[in-house]
């Protein structure tokens, strides 16, 4: 597999050499002149884990403070897909565009299926591990989001207890309280509640829709429950065998 | 502040280890950069104790005044001390050197313990052979050449010098060995400190907008820690080796971009 990143741009370099350097031919400005708007674009976007394809052909659009649903069973390509937007992958062949390359300032976060908690860290230290003093003016500033989100998703009594100790459920809850506490212009979380309950779910949903509503965030939600996305307010892009096979509104499946 | 948390943080949860990281960080500054003392607390401690001897022996008999032949003969000045071997002690040496080539000679009251007793004089250091011959000379004129046996002079100057050598190989050596002991104590504290210490800036980076958030942390931190110890030496007036600085730079470098990188061999 072969690929380059030039001027933070992901370029195509599927196929032989001539085809690279034909590929080659565009520029951020060219890009930027083609986006109509959309924060994530990807065109023809394919990746294969050795002779394995998770992505094929994958064309896409996310707007700025969209709500998308990526649904799918397992091994639909969901998790690839989100590695993609995050840039953590770089595609085998397809062009790409990032939120960065309209704004360089524009900060992703999320939570992944394997949880970074540190294990040795409470709930509270954990979620501390989010305060950046270049978002907060004060720390009590950030303390009080802490508070207000662990009072609303249930955890303030549990805020003191270890990872260790914590159940798969309350550690979803810290992941995405901690993702939601560094502000994020980005949310792409990769079956984030699949621990939880319909009623925690839908709590995390109502959150994240506060975010999204009064801060503009994007959310990029992957869940393989398509019957638990279908009740939340959003596009849902559905995947198969790395395949894009339906992308609208819940409301028209 | 950021960097302050994360470290309050490894504090709080891994004392021990950041309490040994920081003893063999200040160790390790302390041993580069205040060398000077290093080597005269060495000087002190491992002192070179084996002194250079060289004399003869005699065995005088005893119809002579003995006491008197030493009271001259320390008064000589190429002569450090004189010992007297009295009658016992040279009996005991004289049955030893005899049972040790295995000949049965029986040693009776009247044999050689009872006539002789034995003198040891010591001469004074880097005394000429000339001078010393004088000084055989002058106790064969005292006591009487039929009265007396001379031993072969006897210096020990070769292991002196063999053994001052290996000392100030030792002197030298001791400050480089302690040296190479203190960074690899500290790479070794490195080692332990760095998945607890990744672990939590590599976290935390993820939801901050700063970037090499670990290198700037250990950066920070060791840089900290050097400052106070190369303030401390100055204040002390103790004179730092600017080589052994720029070694010591070298080290802390390499330690902190091991400490705050995932390293990949792909």
């Amino acid at each position: 597999m072969a690929y380059k990143k030039t001027k933070g741009l992901v370029m195509n370099l599927s196929g032989t050499e001539n085809q690279n350097q034909a590929n080659l031919n565009f520029s951020r400005d060219a890009l930027l002149r083609r986006n109509d708007g959309s924060f994530f674009k990807l065109d023809n976007v394919s990746y294969s884990y050795g002779s394995v394809k998770a992505l094929s052909q994958v064309s896409l659009a996310i707007g700025r403070g969209e709500i998308v649903f990526v649904t799918g069973s397992s091994g639909a390509g969901k998790s690839t897909l989100l590695k993609v937007l995050k840039e953590e992958l770089l595609p085998s062949s397809g062009k790409v565009f990032l939120p960065k390359f309209l704004n360089s300032q524009i900060f992703i976060s999320g939570v992944e299926q394997e949880s970074d908690l540190l294990g040795d860290f409470s709930c509270h230290d954990n979620m501390a591990l989010a305060y950046d003093p270049t978002i907060y003016r004060r720390k009590k500033d950030f303390n009080n989001d802490l508070q207000d989100l662990a009072k609303y998703i249930g955890i303030t009594d549990k805020l003191d207890l270890k990872i260790n100790r914590c159940n798969g459920g309350l550690r979803q809850k810290v992941a995405i309280a901690r993702a939601l506490l560094a502000r994020p212009d980005v949310f792409i979380a990769d079956e984030p509640t699949s621990s939880l309950d319909y009623d925690s779910s839908k709590k995390i949903f109502d959150i994240l829709n506060v975010y999204n509503i009064k801060r503009g965030m994007t959310i990029v939600w992957a869940s393989h429950n398509r019957e638990l996305v279908k009740r939340f307010t959003g596009r849902i892009i559905h995947l198969d065998n790395g395949k894009i096979i339906y992308s609208g509104h819940a409301c028209f499946i | 502040m950021l960097y302050l948390n994360g470290l309050f943080y490894l504090i709080s949860k891994y004392p021990i280890r950041t309490f040994a990281y920081l003893l063999a960080t200040v160790v390790m500054g302390f041993v580069f950069l205040a060398e000077g003392v290093l080597d005269k607390k060495i000087s002190e401690q491992i002192a070179f104790k084996l002194d250079e001897e060289s004399y003869f022996t005699a065995l005088i008999s005893t119809k002579e005044n003995y006491n008197m032949l030493v009271r001259k003969m320390i008064y000589l000045p190429g002569v450090e001390k004189v010992k007297v071997i009295g009658p016992e002690e040279l009996n005991s040496k004289v049955t030893k050197a005899i049972s040790a080539m295995k000949i049965n000679i029986p040693l009776t009251a009247g044999g050689l313990s009872s006539n002789f007793v034995g003198m040891k004089v010591f001469f004074k250091d880097g005394l000429r052979d000339e001078t010393k011959e004088l000084v055989r000379n002058y106790l064969a004129k005292l006591a009487g050449e039929a009265n007396l046996f001379l031993g072969n002079n006897i210096s020990n100057i070769e292991l002196f010098n063999g053994y001052k050598g290996i000392y100030n190989k030792i002197k030298q050596l001791l400050p480089e060995g302690f040296k190479l002991a203190a960074v690899v104590f500290w790479l070794y504290c490195v080692s332990i400190m760095r998945s607890p210490f990744l672990a939590i800036f590599m976290v935390a980076q993820k939801y901050q907008r700063s970037k090499n958030l670990a290198l700037k942390a250990s950066a920070l931190a060791n840089a900290v820690i050097l400052g106070l110890i190369f303030l401390g030496i100055t204040m002390a007036q103790i004179s730092i080796n600017y080589i052994n600085l720029a070694m010591l730079g070298g080290v802390i470098i390499a330690g902190t971009v091991y400490m705050s990188k995932k390293m990949s061999w792909v």
